[in-house]
């Protein structure tokens, strides 16, 4: 099969598109088979696991037994001291955080989960008594919903992760017997230590990156996800309120045809790609060009020109962003109301009012642009990192075919590009969805829609800037802003598949090496 | 100052892919090893376990006597030269010689000595202070040597060290390589796919082949006497001439009658290892020759030793020293293109492609190479005559791929004449033992020859009522036991005799011998040889018991069969360093030769310590008396002189195993583990 | 052609200079150049606002978050490109999942969480510098790109030599490692100086304007009650944070450049 002159199918040229969709669509029909085959091995690996469970407890000694119901014992009787404590701190620090803490979270948590319902027990109300220091009811404090699905994911995780370091200990403590039989001395703390910079390096590299991303990236992303399916928003604040499970519920308004919100999230979803998709093949191809003219033999000065262009990368965007839009302000809106720089300048030269951040259209284009003058340097710095690696020889056989240069642009310099920063571009087309910062800076969303209003989105909102007003602004709506970020990721996550199929097919990661 | 053993060592990938099987190897001291093989074999696999990079699934490797499976890499006191040189790119060349004494804490000024000494010794004092990306390949590649040679490591690795250099640098790097390995005194272990480069370093060299070893020999006799097609088509360029062909004997004259329709006809004399039923005329062979022993056909020529073939000019290689001339045997043109076909042929076998499998898939060709004189005159088309050497010919079973004409026969073929109770061969007659009297009926009781395969240490010197004459010996040292090769003529017919001890026999000598009977066979008549071997399935197992002084310990058995024997202490030890606590779970084959056991009768109740087995067959070979003996359903072979009881079939008897004469092997992966 | 695209290129940079040097007030001028030229919005901004302490805020928080996350950064790619253990497949995948989230989506539950750890503070620098390093690790991927391409048998040469794999990582990788190491820092230095975000999240509530970053503080002059009055001082502050940053970028561009095009086209 490797052997192309054994092949006997003739050669039928496809385009790259037609063959990255073909791989992708092969990907796609390979996908559940390689799930089911996937699953089937965890599932056998699982029930083998559930099986050594099971069996070690009735091979075992009195230890080894007895460190199923109490982690450590088995170390400590086989002389694996420190190891023995520590399991045993674990359990004894679980217990207390579960009694004391976790248990009454986890149950609020679930307790109206699968049926939707309240998110805690009781609301924040008045009591019957008068406080008479404050002149008012006593209020009492009730539940507060979100710290219930806050705490009640971290309690999950934390028995989840009880739970694999319990199996740990019994399978350990079973191999410490079995090895102390066939008269093998355990390892003690000081080469457990010794290893951390040895053979468990990479314990030692990753624990500390991986507690925060657990803390301040796992447990807030799964809270939030969470809240996708509650009524958490303005009318159920926290702590005055609570809020409900309600399900998918949300996500059916979102994606509803009828409803205003539906119709809000179609316009946004419809810009946000539309926006993506000029921004990205704008600035790239722009950014091409202009590589090209910069690196054409003759020019002088590269280095110079290079460094101008890269200036606008190095100023902060909030920066730059920040004056442009005060250049393409329009001061009140009509004709003769002076505003920014560029503005006046328009209207000085063409008699035409600059309708930035007062039309939705006239917006969206002057957004485009200025994204040209953030991103072309981007890409100009790229490309010419890219262009001269083309070897040198394509473009001497080109001229002594006689190519011009236009042909010799479109048909060696562009789909050696195209091939080699395939998934560059479409990298960068998912950074584009989540523009955050040229949308926000430049235009705030603005102009104002009636249309859009109601749900808090203005004329060039992507959904990422939806999101933010939605999560911080004045009507908050935290479950909504949720739905907009599962949505965003799933548009990601597909996106992110055709990078990882087409670059997992171009090479491997090993044959780097 | 180090010897390695190698046991058993396996590479799987995924518990599925081995890439290296059952590496067996003894190096001693000082020796230059050269690991050869194509890309993929498992050479550099093998070398990086040594070198502790890689794991080693299964097998044992000691560093002079010491098992060092679990050592670190930077333990193990071996140094390693890398294929890119591996060169700390951020040190100077002295910092990165110094960096492993560095590493070891050594004092600063002994540092400073042993890296100046390393420097002076390759020539690389003045670089000492530049960074490697300003040196020269063949710069880089004396710093990597330097780098190693400082730490006086017990042993040398080297991973294709000079595959980055160009051919002259090569060459130059060989001969000094093969120089420091004669001034520093160390073991090499040396990787590479270049076989010139094996054949002029190693003094002994290891073919391997999709992580096989297919042979283990001195550069000498892997030229001249290959085991196989693989190695013969590996070592030596231009590649070997191969060219299928049958076999028939006439008298003392065999013709070899080539596919593509040539015959050559040789002495039986110089066949004499081939076994004759390779000689029936019509099973399949491939003759080798080395293009070195087919030279233009001169007048004079002695026709013993030459034989004459025709052959057709494709393709003209004036070299300046040698002219090789590429062509087809016979005078008609084939109708298939000769140039592209001879290019081909004649490219090494590590090349790529289908080739690299070391089966030329152009068996069936008829092309040739001849090496012939650099004023040799001659032009495509040309017919020429070609000299091949006879006494050159390499013969390879076409099936087996494997030789039959090996350097060390280890089985005679001759005619012999079973008669009834007896057996003739060679003017010798020798009585058979009662265990082949009843089965050495003929279909038809004429006293037709038939074919007496006799393997070499199946024939003893020394007593019984054979009468040999020693004609040649011959010592042979692998793996450090010595073991001797007689060339013997028993009434006019060549046997080969093999014995595990060092000559005792001169040239000249009449020497008595006797058989092995339980190790011939003579097909036709029905008489086979004994098996070699039993296997048993079965665990290990433990069992918790109380000591004579009252303590809870364990024992641990080796379950044959749900029969539980006690493990020897020393037979533990090897399967739990090799297997750990998973030799519990492990389905295991304990495989052991019959002289292994030890028979005994029965008298108590089974105890652990032997198996409890019943004769059910005796086999009296005459010298030594075998049973065939049930245990549990199974039967095993093991000698048994019944002097104990009177009724000796049907006894009940206990058999001891010797348990260092046995071999266990993990039944699920199978991997030999002891 | 070139000449008249930088010039278009540093138009608005060029404007932003020059209108720090505007004496006149107001938000918009009808001229490119100032009318009449001063130094007072500079000394304003040094002596009337905030300024100097925001940009002391966002220097001290721009070099702790930089030096944490650099660590990160580079512990992580390094034990991912080159050590194999059994977790090491599905915490990447687990790591590029999380990674495709929107950033700030968490941040509500983020807000939380330092409420809870830090009752006292949370609106505070510590926050900040706990939000942008903690989540350090999903960035690994350019990093490791570069690890990728050193050689192995550089490792193995070292640990034949003796090294453990601390060592190899100290003594071998991270010397060699320069342009990624310096690309990760230019990175994660410049990132508190330019985000708003979550600065805007954390900062906004508390009622000390001089516990700010500059880009927070400089967005608020930029609010329509403000910026008649803070315009020119905008602009001169602007130029005071984006000349060093600019400075620095300029003189690392290599190093970025190497970064940019090595993590692009490895996908």
């Amino acid at each position: 099969m490797n052997n192309p002159t054994n092949q006997n199918f003739p050669y039928v040229p496809q385009s790259p598109l037609v063959r990255l969709g073909r791989s992708f669509i092969a990907t796609l029909k390979a996908a559940p088979q390689k799930a089911a085959s996937r699953a089937t091995g965890v599932f056998h690996s699982a029930a083998a696991k559930v099986r050594g469970f099971f069996k070690s407890f009735a091979d075992g000694d009195a230890a080894t037994k007895a460190s199923y119901l109490i982690m450590g014992l088995g170390h400590l009787r086989r002389g694996q001291i420190a190891r023995g404590v520590i399991y045993l701190l674990l359990q004894v620090l679980f217990i207390l955080y579960m009694v004391t803490f976790g248990g009454r979270f986890l149950g609020m948590f679930f307790e109206n989960f699968f049926t939707g319902g309240n998110v805690g027990r009781v609301e924040t109300h008045i009591s019957g008594e008068w406080d008479p220091e404050l002149g008012e009811y006593v209020k009492i404090a009730g539940d507060n919903s979100f710290h219930i699905v806050l705490y009640g994911i971290l309690t999950v995780f934390v028995v989840l992760f009880f739970v694999l370091t319990y199996l740990r200990s019994v399978r350990e403590s079973y191999a410490l017997e079995q090895a102390a039989i066939i008269g093998r001395r355990p390892d003690g703390i000081r080469k457990d230590i010794a290893l951390l910079s040895d053979s468990k390096f990479h314990v030692t590299l990753l624990s500390l990156p991986m507690v925060g991303l657990f803390f301040f990236t796992i447990i807030p992303l799964a809270t939030m996800i969470l809240i996708a399916f509650t009524s958490y928003d303005a009318n159920h604040e926290v702590p005055e309120h609570l809020f409900q499970w309600v399900g998918f519920q949300n996500f059916g308004d979102m994606l509803s045809g009828g409803s205003s919100l539906g119709a809000t999230f179609r316009r946004v979803l419809i810009w946000t790609l539309t926006w993506a998709f000029f921004s990205t093949f704008t600035n790239y191809f722009i950014g091409m060009l202009l590589a090209l003219l910069i690196n054409k033999k003759g020019i002088r000065l590269k280095k110079l020109y290079r460094t101008l262009f890269v200036a606008t990368i190095a100023v902060p965007q909030f920066v730059s962003l920040l004056i442009l839009s005060k250049m393409l302000d329009t001061g009140g809106g009509t004709l003769g109301s002076g505003g920014g720089i560029i503005t006046q300048l328009i209207e000085n030269v063409f008699g035409y009012h600059l309708q930035f951040g007062l039309d939705i259209l006239t917006t969206r284009i002057c957004i485009i642009l200025v994204n040209l003058w953030i991103g072309v340097p981007y890409s100009m710095l790229l490309c010419s990192g890219i262009l001269m690696n083309i070897p040198e020889d394509l473009y001497e056989s080109a001229r002594i075919d006689r190519t011009g240069p236009v042909r010799r642009f479109l048909k060696i310099t562009l789909p050696y590009m195209l091939f080699v920063t395939g998934p560059y571009l479409i990298t960068q087309f998912i950074g584009n969805l989540n523009n955050f910062n040229v949308i926000f800076l430049l235009s705030g969303g603005g102009p104002g829609d009636l249309s859009l209003y109601t749900n808090g989105a203005k004329g060039t909102d992507l959904l990422i800037t939806w999101l933010y007003k939605l999560s911080l602004g004045a009507d908050r709506n935290y479950k909504l802003a949720s739905v907009i970020g599962i949505l965003v990721f799933l548009i990601s996550a597909i996106l992110s598949l055709v990078v990882y199929n087409r670059s997992s097919a171009v090479k491997g990661e090993e044959h780097f090496q | 100052m180090a010897s390695l053993s190698l046991k058993h060592i396996y590479k799987v990938y995924d518990g599925t892919t081995k890439a290296v099987n059952d590496f067996n190897m003894e190096i001693r001291d000082k020796e230059f090893i050269v690991f050869v093989g194509p890309s993929g074999c498992g050479k550099s696999t093998t070398l990086r376990m040594i070198a502790g990079l890689e794991d080693i699934s299964a097998g044992e490797l000691r560093i002079d006597g010491d098992i060092v499976n679990d050592v670190e890499p930077g333990d193990r006191n071996i140094a390693m030269v890398f294929q890119n040189y591996a060169l700390y790119p951020h040190m100077t060349v002295y910092e990165n010689m110094a960096f492993a004494l560095k590493t070891a804490k050594v004092p600063k000024d002994i540092i400073h000595q042993k890296v100046t000494e390393a420097a002076r010794i390759l020539g690389i004092t003045e670089y000492l202070e530049r960074k490697p990306k300003a040196l020269s390949g063949g710069q880089r590649q004396r710093v990597a040597l330097g780098r190693a040679i400082v730490r006086s490591p017990k042993v040398f690795l080297l991973d294709e060290p000079l595959s980055n250099l160009d051919a002259k640098l090569r060459a130059a790097m060989r001969a000094e390589i093969t120089r420091l390995h004669e001034r520093l005194g160390t073991t090499f272990i040396y990787v590479t796919h270049d076989q010139v480069e094996a054949m002029t370093m190693g003094s002994r060299i290891v073919v391997m082949r999709g992580g096989f070893v297919q042979q283990i020999d001195t550069p000498k006799n892997l030229y001249n006497h290959p085991a196989n097609l693989f190695v013969a088509g590996f070592i030596g360029t231009p590649r070997m001439n191969f060219w299928p062909a049958t076999l028939r004997r006439e008298g003392n004259a065999v013709h070899v009658k080539l596919d593509s329709g040539s015959t050559l006809t040789i002495d039986y004399a110089i066949l004499n290892h081939v076994q004759p039923r390779y000689m029936d005329g019509n099973h399949p062979v491939i003759v080798g020759v080395r293009p070195d022993n087919v030279i233009p056909w001169r007048a004079g020529m002695d026709p013993a030793e030459w034989a004459r073939l025709p052959v057709t000019v494709t393709v003209v290689e004036a070299l300046g020293g040698e002219t090789l001339v590429y062509g087809h045997i016979g005078v008609a043109v084939p109708d298939h293109d000769p140039i592209g076909e001879a290019a081909e042929s004649t490219q090494p076998a590590n090349s790529g492609g289908k080739s690299e499998a070391g089966t030329p898939d152009r068996i069936t060709s008829d092309t040739i190479i001849i090496k012939a004189p650099a004023d040799y005159e001659a032009h495509r088309g040309d017919v020429v005559d070609a000299a091949v050497s006879l006494k050159k010919l390499h013969l390879f079973d076409r099936e087996t791929e494997a030789s039959i004409k090996p350097r060390i026969p280890t089985e005679n073929v001759c005619l012999c004449t079973p008669e009834g109770n007896a057996l003739s061969f060679a003017g010798q007659r020798f009585p058979l033992p009662p265990a082949l009297c009843g089965v050495s009926s003929p279909p038809k009781r004429e006293t037709a020859p038939a074919e007496l395969s006799l393997p070499a240490d199946a024939i003893l010197l020394g007593t019984g009522m054979g009468r040999a004459k020693v004609e040649e010996t011959e010592l042979l040292d692998a793996d450090g036991s010595p073991r001797t090769l007689y060339r013997l003529t028993v009434g006019g017919v060549t046997l080969f005799a093999l014995e595990t001890a060092p000559p005792r026999y001169g040239v000249g000598d009449a020497v008595p011998f006797d058989l092995d009977f339980s190790r011939i066979a003579v097909e036709s008549h029905g008489i086979k040889p004994l098996r070699v071997e039993n296997a048993l399935e079965g665990r290990f197992t433990k069992e918790k018991e109380t000591d004579d002084r009252g303590r809870r310990v364990y024992r641990f058995y080796l379950d044959m069969l749900d029969q539980p024997v006690s493990a020897e202490e020393s037979l533990c030890e090897k399967l739990f360093s090799c297997k750990g606590t998973a030799i519990f779970r492990t389905p295991l084959s304990y495989r052991f030769p019959p002289d292994a056991v030890t028979v005994t009768p029965r008298q108590r109740e089974p105890d652990k310590t032997a198996l409890p087995g019943r004769v059910t067959r005796l086999l009296d070979y005459g010298r030594v008396t075998y049973a065939e003996i049930d245990v549990g359903g199974k039967t095993v072979i093991a000698p048994y002189d019944g002097k104990a009881g009177e009724s000796r079939e049907n006894a009940a008897v206990s058999l001891v195993i010797d348990q260092t004469k046995l071999t266990v092997v993990d039944r699920e992966a199978d991997i030999v583990i002891v | 052609m070139l000449t008249v695209l930088s010039v278009l290129w540093l138009i608005p940079l060029f404007y932003l200079l020059v209108q720090s040097f505007r004496g006149e007030p107001g938000a918009w001028s009808p001229t490119f150049f100032p009318r009449t030229w001063t130094l007072d919005n500079y000394r304003r901004l040094f002596t009337e606002t905030d300024f100097p302490r925001w940009y002391g805020n966002t220097l001290l928080i721009a070099v702790v978050s930089c030096a944490i996350t650099t660590l990160f950064v580079l512990a992580v790619s390094y034990a991912f490109s080159r050590i194999r253990f059994p977790a090491r497949k599905p915490l990447m995948n687990v790591m590029l999942i999380l990674g495709m989230f929107p950033g700030f989506m968490s941040m509500s539950a983020v807000y939380f969480l330092l409420k809870i750890l830090l009752p006292n503070n949370y609106q505070s620098h510590v926050s900040l510098i706990i939000v942008y390093s903690a989540g350090a690790a999903l960035s690994y991927y350019i990093a490791k790109g570069f690890f990728d391409t050193v050689p192995k048998s550089l490792d193995e040469a070292a640990r034949m030599d003796g090294a453990s794999r601390a060592l190899v990582f100290r003594r071998i990788i991270l010397p060699l490692s320069k342009p990624i190491i310096i690309y990760t820092v230019l990175i994660n230095f410049i990132a508190p100086w330019c985000d708003y975000i979550f600065v805007s999240y954390i900062l906004s509530g508390v009622p000390d304007t001089g516990m700010y970053t500059v880009s927070l503080g400089m967005f608020r002059w930029l609010e329509r009650e403000m910026v008649q009055q803070y315009f020119t001082t905008f602009c001169a502050a602007a130029v005071v944070v984006a000349v060093p940053i600019t400075l620095l970028f300029m003189w690392l561009q290599k190093y970025y450049v190497q970064g940019v095009t090595g993590g692009a086209v490895k996908g």
